[in-house]
């Protein structure tokens, strides 16, 4: 798997901005050093390979009682 | 008579039936002690003086009358401030939501006022549940430590004795951590198990509603007035609610609880680990047979917690972070622009990975009652302290730290209760969890019990 960028103030602020989330540049700036733990915790989710296994959703089509 | 204050919730209630104490004078007596505390604890959000008073005459009423409703009747207790209480502001400890007020109560609350419950006041929580700290409020052992979170108001008040039992709600730990760090009891039901309509959501895969009490009787008696299904919650169970406090008593002769051999010991403080395995010695002693169990895929568990946690907590705050982003606490700040910014893949990969994880869990429950490890890797931190250092170097943030333990009940949707364990470094108080089957909340009960009976250590409290 390639290795993740690390997350710098223009890729947070292009993220940002496709998420229409508005951020000050030092907004930005204090949010970099946090995402790439955040992003290193997310990567792992990807490490193996779940197959057929479907998401855990509680979804159910019968209607309740109101 | 002890005062009557350091009595358990069962015990007082058996003082209420038999006319031994007034709930009025147990409500003005819970209240005058809370208000004496407050300088130093600051566990409250609001108390809810006026409501707590009629609901305490009305009960008073009711017992003269000989209509006991059962064990929560007259009894002061004290919500979380997620929790909606009719007319009172809701505001999640938070600035963002100071003008938020409640229109009906939420489901538990109707049911504990149903109980006959006097409701005293609604506790602090650490911003929007989304922390471990609670930073308003000091924990009664030590002020300059952390009550634990995020029902760190309802762990203090309890500790300080100011009511019987608190309502707390638990997405990666935040019951069973103020629990263990307050020198309490605390339960995290089953997924689904307490509606949590009316409260206010951290995640809504992982939040679960339950409480805080001095005792696991005390968790049982709680749990029994609370469960059921509920329609209005899209995550509730609709499965039979059984008795909790039938089989409290019946010991553990018998029944195989499962030790980890990986996960729930690594970075742990020494005491932690020792008071651990001197209650897991305990109940052998008593007649468990102890099983040695790999706890399945714990490199993924917070991953998973937090996959699920950061994308469903920001979408809940999406419209609130745009608008009134300057008045989060930088913490939660942090955590909910961070979650905005999260692929749906990624959060979808974290629900497969729960998927996998639940039947893991259930291959290695195989033969089990339940397993047991620490229910938090430390005592509780100072309020200025950030992070953990460790024996062998490692530093590790404190918010991993409490948590690391207790998210795996949250990701597989398990009860587990936390029950005091004596203390560790600093004289603070130390816990254990007990983590059962799905519904399985009598036999974990049980199994606290049966070691909470080997121990006084619920009937200790900070010197006042």
């Amino acid at each position: 798997m390639a290795q993740r960028v690390p997350t710098d103030p223009k890729l947070l602020e292009a993220a940002a901005r496709l998420a229409d989330l508005e951020l000050s540049p030092e907004r930005i700036a204090q949010l970099v050093p946090a995402m790439d733990g955040f992003y290193a915790l997310l990567d792992a989710l990807h490490r193996g390979e779940p197959g057929e296994t479907p998401p855990a959703i509680a979804f159910r089509a019968q209607w309740t009682e109101r | 008579m002890a005062d009557v204050l350091d009595l358990s919730l069962r015990e007082v209630a058996a003082e209420l039936r038999a006319r031994r104490i007034s709930p009025v004078e147990l409500a003005e007596r819970s209240l005058a002690k809370i208000k004496a505390d407050e300088p130093r604890y600051v566990a409250y959000a609001r108390l809810t003086e006026e409501r707590a008073m009629a609901a305490a005459r009305q009960a008073e009423r009711e017992i003269m009358a000989g209509q006991w409703r059962g064990e929560l009747h007259g009894v002061p207790v004290a919500v979380k401030d997620l929790y909606d209480v009719a007319g009172l502001p809701t505001t999640c400890s938070s600035r963002v939501r100071h003008d938020h007020r409640a229109t009906a109560d939420s489901a538990c609350v109707e049911r504990l006022s149903q109980a006959g419950a006097v409701i005293v006041g609604m506790t602090h929580t650490h911003e929007f549940a989304y922390g471990i700290a609670t930073p308003t409020t000091g924990n009664p052992w030590n002020v300059e430590h952390i009550p634990g979170g995020s029902s760190g108001g309802s762990g203090a008040t309890l500790a300080a004795r100011g009511c019987f039992m608190a309502m707390g709600t638990d997405t990666g730990g935040s019951i069973r951590i103020p629990a263990a760090l307050c020198g309490t009891a605390g339960l995290k039901p089953t997924y689904g198990r307490v509606s949590r309509a009316g409260i206010a959501s951290l995640s809504w895969s992982l939040d679960h509603a339950g409480p805080l009490a001095r005792t696991v009787g005390d968790c049982a008696v709680t749990l029994g007035a609370l469960a059921g299904y509920d329609a209005r919650d899209p995550g509730s169970a609709d499965v039979p609610v059984a008795d909790y406090t039938v089989e409290l008593e019946q010991g553990v002769k018998g029944l195989r609880i499962g030790v980890p051999t990986n996960f729930f010991f690594e970075h742990v403080e020494p005491e932690v680990e020792r008071n651990t395995r001197e209650a897991i010695a305990r109940l052998k002693a008593e007649g468990a047979e102890l099983v040695d169990v790999e706890i399945p895929m714990p490199e993924l568990i917070a991953s998973v917690e937090f996959g699920l946690c950061m994308p469903e907590a920001s979408a809940y705050h999406r419209t609130m972070i745009r608008e009134r982003a300057e008045l989060y606490e930088p913490d939660v700040r942090t955590f909910l622009e961070a979650g905005l910014l999260v692929p749906a893949v990624d959060y979808i990969a974290a629900l497969r990975l729960r998927t996998v994880m639940q039947a893991a869990w259930r291959t290695m429950f195989d033969g089990l009652d339940a397993i047991i490890g620490p229910a938090v890797a430390a005592v509780a931190t100072r309020r200025d302290q950030a992070s953990v250092t460790w024996a062998d170097g490692t530093e590790e943030a404190a918010s991993s730290v409490f948590i690391r333990l207790s998210a795996p009940a949250n990701v597989t949707g398990l009860p587990s209760v936390s029950v005091p364990s004596g203390f560790g470094r600093g004289g603070l108080p130390t816990g254990f969890q007990v983590i059962g089957r799905p519904f399985g909340e009598a036999r974990i009960l049980r199994i606290a019990r049966a070691y909470e009976r080997t121990a006084d250590w619920s009937t200790k409290q900070p010197s006042r």
